[in-house]
């Protein structure tokens, strides 16, 4: 017995010493051949990301906005259903996974539109030699192992992706596309990558990764060529510094802020430049009097007025130089001082404007750099051409005097985009400001003797960390007033600022470097906006209806609508369509729902009663599609899983169940019904269209409940709406006249009802919480809005500009994710109107569409977009967020 | 502000150039040679008076404006953005004159200072008489210009003109939205035609296409009437042996058919109410093939729901009809108001209400 235990000791001992050696061979194979992810990559490529961690972007970055805005690109389409696929592996729940996935990693965008990630794995790639040993002999769903000719490859399959896999020592190289991957190999191999072929200096940049940003190398060169070549003044910039090629932007991003650095290695040719870059700017002194609501400020601390207007000269040559020449003599002769006393004296190299949101104009501002030279020159001006205290004012206890500019100086200050013939101006501490608008220089005195200024604002404190203090230029804007020059225009670096609604740009120049730093965030956040990626424009259109839902089987959003009156197309959230199915002409769609809001079926009604029933991909489900012969005056619509339609024949509403089955319900009304009954729980109200307006409540057989129908006093395009409380069921109808009628489950007038209403109504009453409590909104012709409580209060009113309640109706719905309940009006104009349950307006509506809102999770992070179609038949979806600070 | 903001840019862009990288924007080069003595009229106050003006013509004060507006010209201290929208006013101020060459001379001159301005592009699509053409004008305009909203007015009514009516009304309430009140009046009746013809054209399925959009306010006439109903529905059809028959060749065998409440009456007599429900009604009855329908509600009722229109009017049951099933609205929600006249374009959304019940 104990030599067998001694001899199964010494095979333990024998199996612990080769996995100990098997360790450290594989250890020490790791420390020797360590290999360079830079050799994988190609040097060509779109777009090229160092990411610090790949657990930090699938956590962080993979759900931001600003993905979705970049995957919108159409030459990106195939990857905005793979981050989709992605977002829902929850791959960072487990602590192993989240320990692998924490890597550095480089995403390249092939020039071919193919994407190809190279993984540093760190000392995770010291068992990368075992994948060749366990990838064939691992059984995970969707994992697959495949030696092709010698290269062991890897696959995995989750959703609609395949992502393929090879590993080379540390390195792990990832792609949708096996021929990538074995392309990234072979550069390896032949030398060919760009670790052989881009500069040392390049080289060194893009392995300077930082650990908590993602770095994106830009090509500054054509960037730069795009911004400024075709002017003769842009031509002569370029000539005159050299920057990089390609540049590392370092970006930090998140929902809510962005900020952006580069350093720059800079190359001036020019001397004078270079001469005026030498000069170290001064913190800027002027934020102290910039009142806290100004919207945009430039400032620029480049060179005293004289150096600028110098350098003027020289990028734009002798028309420049003329102006001077002519507002030089104009001075003289009149004044018999030079513009160089008269302005380049005292005009120190703080100079700049800001806009407040009182007033169009502009305050204009200049740091005064000799306070004798300013007051010669003041003297000299008001002299000549003075509006002294005839044209002063007197604003909240501050003299502001105006001046008239003498056209010799206007002709200067032309040059700079300075135009202000006859501005008010007043000096505090050692600026000067000038504005058409007295009241602007009435807010900068307030702002100097308050403290309520600009850089005493949390939102500024905020965002110029990190920003240097005494940058040669600087911006400070608000998106939601206006957008700076460096964001006008379409591109998708502009639209990724455009998501961030306030923000600092910064340019630090010095002879040999330029530093560009922006922080932006997102303040006034809430509200909708358009969703990246769309509008979606589907060929012919999108007729009538648009569906946005997701199958039950399916996390996947899907859209689908009716193309050129009788094709069924069903499309991804993309808008690529997935499947077709034919249709008559001006088929309706109707939706049969789970009780999660997941698609059932799709339902589909023809003018002349042909009933088609879809599963997923269209697949028709049997016994569909069936002539019914009805040609139904209401909108169908599902109750209870079945089809109602009205039967002109059966005076009657018709059920047809998923098996084909029909039922009547309700039978031998008097008129038919053209508005939809209201079903909620076990009962059903109607109202058969006719002048002697009876209106019904039944159960869901169409037994007509005790009391009922009851007469209301008109005809009406409503139907009834039962609001059920409690125990309590009540049910109310309007007619077209404005009477709102209520009664009690027994069919008894509610106290208080019947209520007159001013206008003509057309569209259907809908309910909504307010308080907890229901209330109706009701919808008038001439757009007046009203929200009326249970008890005949008319709880608040508001009046829709350029709504027609004629042809508008209502939809309610958590729209913005706050809990409560939002209201929209669609279907009138071209625009849908938004509400809150206190009838304010929503931010960011009205929206472009007009069809019926959808509320699905398109992009399948968690919150639901609005989908609607517009007059113009192309798709729209709306990000909607909550407001936040 | 859009005045300024250009101004504010332009400075914050003169500093930009000489840090070589950030901007694009360029240093204007004034173009001005005389002092700016007076400030004169706003650009502003200019836009108004012009507009006031192409709402109600008035020579005379077109001819006072011209003058201001080119006396301003040569006084102009601006810059370039400004002086090219002066120029642009005095383009479009010409144009509203009919002088097309000073309109065309002025509008490059303003263009030759910035295309960023809208009324260039507003001036220019107008002056090209080719529509294509016109319309390739207001799409480069929008793409280029600083402000959008009267050139989506503009491509709105071309879009409207050339039968693409959910693009123009699209475009019409979407540029009214951003507009002053008083463009309603230039470009609110397209918007409002260009929605009932883009609801006709959905409303309306395998029947001949939407005829060119009658008028908004065109008053109906018996002939317009069954003109109409003969291009846009099939409900006609059997009663001529002619593919295309015209008023005239037809009236006999509507008189006939009982569908004219008057059929003495002259062919261009406006249509009332009570005469497009008389009609339409005998449609849905034939279409029915069902003639008690014609006597339905006077059997029914001894008192009417409607109180303007009596029982024993030869309409009452065709009024009832007609409301009923929503082919024919009641406009307060409780009278029919039978004397009223029906515009050309209210009889196109009761005719495609009417083909969407009887295909």
């Amino acid at each position: 017995m104990k030599k067998l235990l001694g001899v199964l000791a010494k095979i333990l001992l024998s199996i612990l010493c080769v996995v100990v050696l098997a360790g450290l061979f594989l250890v020490g194979r790791w420390l020797v051949r360590r290999e360079d992810p830079t050799a994988f990559i190609p040097d060509t490529y779109t777009a090229y990301l160092q990411v610090p961690s790949i657990r930090g972007i699938y956590d962080t970055w993979l759900n931001l906005e600003a993905v979705d805005l970049v995957l919108s690109r159409p030459d990106l389409a195939a990857y905005r259903r793979v981050v989709a696929d992605v977002r829902g592996l929850a791959l960072t729940k487990s602590p192993l996974l989240r320990t692998l996935l924490d890597v550095h990693a480089d995403v390249i965008l092939l020039k071919d539109g193919k994407l190809l990630m190279v993984l540093d794995l760190g000392w995770r790639g010291i068992a990368s030699p075992l994948a060749r040993i366990v990838g064939p002999v691992l059984n995970v769903r969707g994992f697959s192992f495949l030696n092709d000719s010698g290269t062991p490859l890897y696959r995995y399959t989750t959703g609609g992706t395949t992502i393929h896999a090879a590993f080379a020592e540390n390195v792990a190289i990832l792609s949708l596309d096996a021929s990538v991957v074995k392309e990234a190999l072979e550069r390896r191999a032949t030398g060919t990558g760009l670790a052989m072929r881009a500069s040392r200096d390049l080289l060194d940049r893009i392995r300077l990764r930082r650990s908590d940003a993602v770095r994106i190398l830009v090509d500054t060169a054509s960037l730069s060529t795009r911004l400024l070549a075709g002017s003769s003044t842009g031509d002569r910039v370029l000539g005159a510094v050299k920057i990089p090629g390609q540049s590392m932007l370092d970006v930090t991003l998140s929902d809510t802020s962005l900020r952006l650095g580069a350093q720059l290695p800079l190359d001036v040719a020019m001397p004078e430049l270079g001469k005026t870059l030498a000069t170290a700017p001064a913190p800027l002194g002027v934020l102290r009097f910039v009142p806290d609501s100004a919207y945009l400020l430039t400032a620029s601390s480049l060179a005293p007025l004289r150096g600028l207007y110098q350098l003027a000269a020289d990028f734009q040559g002798k028309d420049v130089q003329d102006i001077f020449t002519r507002a030089d003599a104009g001075a003289r002769s009149v004044l018999g001082m030079g513009i160089d006393q008269l302005l380049f004296s005292w005009v120190g190299a703080e100079l700049g404007a800001f806009m407040l949101p009182t007033s169009a104009d502009p305050v204009f501002f200049a740091r005064i750099s000799s306070q004798e030279s300013f007051q010669r020159a003041l003297t000299a001006l008001a002299g000549s051409a003075v509006a002294g205290k005839d044209s002063s004012l007197v604003i909240d206890g501050s003299r502001i005097d105006r001046l008239t500019i003498p056209w010799y100086v206007g002709l200067v200050l032309d040059v700079l985009g300075v135009n202000v013939p006859e501005p008010y101006f007043v000096t505090r501490g050692d600026y000067l400001f000038a504005s058409l608008d007295a009241t602007n220089l009435s807010a900068v005195l307030k702002a100097a003797d308050t403290g309520s200024n600009i850089a005493a604002g949390n939102l500024y404190a905020s965002l110029s960390r990190g920003i240097p203090s005494d940058p040669t230029f600087m911006v400070w804007y608000d998106i939601t007033r206006t957008e700076p020059f460096f964001i006008k225009g379409a591109g998708i670096f502009a639209d990724i600022l455009r998501l961030y609604t306030s923000g600092i740009a910064a340019v630090r120049a010095t002879p040999t470097e330029l530093q560009v730093s922006l922080s932006a965030a997102r303040v006034v956040g809430g509200g909708a906006r358009l969703a990246a990626g769309f509008p979606l424009a589907p060929e012919k259109g999108v007729g009538q209806d648009l569906l946005a839902f997701r199958f039950a089987d399916s996390r996947a959003a899907r859209l689908s609508w009716v193309k050129a009156k009788s094709l069924l197309v069903l499309a991804d959230a993309g808008g690529t369509p997935i499947a077709q199915a034919q249709l008559d002409p001006d088929t309706r769609l109707v939706p049969e729902q789970n009780a999660d809001g997941a698609l059932a079926a799709l339902w589909a009604v023809s003018p002349s009663g042909t009933i088609w029933r879809f599963g997923p991909a269209l697949i028709p489900q049997a016994p569909f599609p069936v002539a019914s012969g009805i040609v139904s005056t209401m909108p169908p619509i599902v109750i209870g899983g079945s089809l109602a339609l009205f039967s002109r024949n059966d005076a009657a509403i018709v059920l047809i169940g998923a098996d084909g089955a029909r039922r009547l319900l309700a039978q031998h009304l008097d008129a038919p019904l053209l508005a939809a009954p209201d079903v909620v729980g076990a009962r059903m109200a109607f109202y058969p269209k006719s002048f002697d307006a009876h209106v019904h409540l039944t159960d869901l057989d169409g037994t007509e409940e005790p009391g009922w129908p009851v007469a209301a006093s008109g005809i009406s395009f409503c139907s009834p709406r039962i609001v059920a409380t409690g125990d309590s069921v009540d049910v109310f109808f309007l007619t077209q006249a404005g009477v709102l009628h209520g009664w009690d489950a027994t069919g008894m007038p509610l106290p208080a009802f019947p209520l007159n209403l001013p206008g003509v109504y057309y569209a259907n009453p809908e309910i909504l919480s307010a308080g907890g409590r229901p209330v109706l909104a009701i919808l008038a012709q001439d757009g007046t809005l009203s929200l009326v409580g249970m008890d005949g209060s008319i709880l608040r009113q508001v009046r829709a500009p350029d709504v027609d309640g004629k042809t508008a109706r209502i939809f309610i719905g958590d729209v913005n994710h706050d809990g409560g309940n939002e209201i929209l009006l669609y279907g009138s104009g071209a625009f849908i109107a938004g509400y809150d349950a206190a009838l304010r307006p929503l931010p960011g509506y009205p929206l472009k569409g007009v069809t019926r809102p959808q509320l699905v999770d398109l992009d399948q992070d968690g919150t639901p977009e609005l989908v609607t179609a517009g007059i113009d038949g192309k798709i729209y979806a709306y990000a909607m967020t909550r407001m936040q600070q | 502000m859009k005045r300024r903001g250009p101004a504010l840019i332009a400075c914050a862009g003169a500093a930009v150039v000489l840090l070589l990288l950030a901007s694009c924007a360029s240093v204007p080069v004034t173009t001005v040679g005389n002092p700016p003595e007076q400030a004169g009229a706003t650009l502003d106050a200019f836009t108004s008076r012009l507009l006031d003006l192409e709402i109600t013509p008035d020579r005379a004060r077109l001819f006072a404006l011209r003058t201001e507006l080119d006396r301003a010209a040569a006084h102009t201290g601006a810059g370039r953005h400004d002086q090219a929208a002066l120029e642009s006013l005095r383009a479009e101020a010409a144009f509203q004159a009919g002088d097309q060459a000073a309109a065309r001379r002025l509008v490059e001159s303003a263009a030759a200072l910035s295309q960023e301005v809208e009324g260039v592009w507003v001036v220019r699509a107008a002056l090209e008489p080719d529509p294509a053409r016109s319309l390739a004008l207001v799409e480069k305009g929008i793409a280029i210009a600083d402000g959008t909203a009267r050139l989506l007015c503009v491509r709105g009514e071309a879009l409207l003109k050339a039968g693409r009516y959910a693009e123009a009304a699209q475009d019409l309430d979407e540029g009214l939205r951003s507009l002053d009140e008083r463009y309603r009046a230039l470009y609110g009746p397209d918007r409002e035609r260009a929605f009932a013809l883009a609801r006709v054209a959905r409303d309306t399925s395998g029947g001949s296409p939407v005829q060119q959009p009658l008028s908004p306010d065109s008053v109906l006439t018996y002939r317009a009437m069954v003109e109409q109903a003969l291009a846009q529905t099939r409900l006609l059809a059997a009663l001529s042996p002619s593919a295309n028959p015209t008023f005239a060749g037809i009236l006999p065998a509507l008189s006939s058919a009982g569908l004219l409440r008057d059929s003495s009456v002259a062919p261009d007599t406006p249509a009332r109410r009570k005469d497009v429900a008389y009609f339409l009604w005998g449609l849905v009855a034939r279409s029915e093939h069902d003639p008690t329908l014609l006597t339905r509600y006077r059997r029914k009722y001894t008192v009417s729901p409607v109180p303007d229109v009596s029982v024993d009017a030869p309409w009452f049951d065709a009024v009832l009809g007609t409301v009923e099933k929503e082919i024919i609205d009641l406009p307060d929600g409780m009278s029919f108001k039978p004397d009223d006249p029906v515009t050309g374009l209210a009889y196109q959304e009761m005719l495609a209400k009417l083909t969407a019940l009887y295909r």
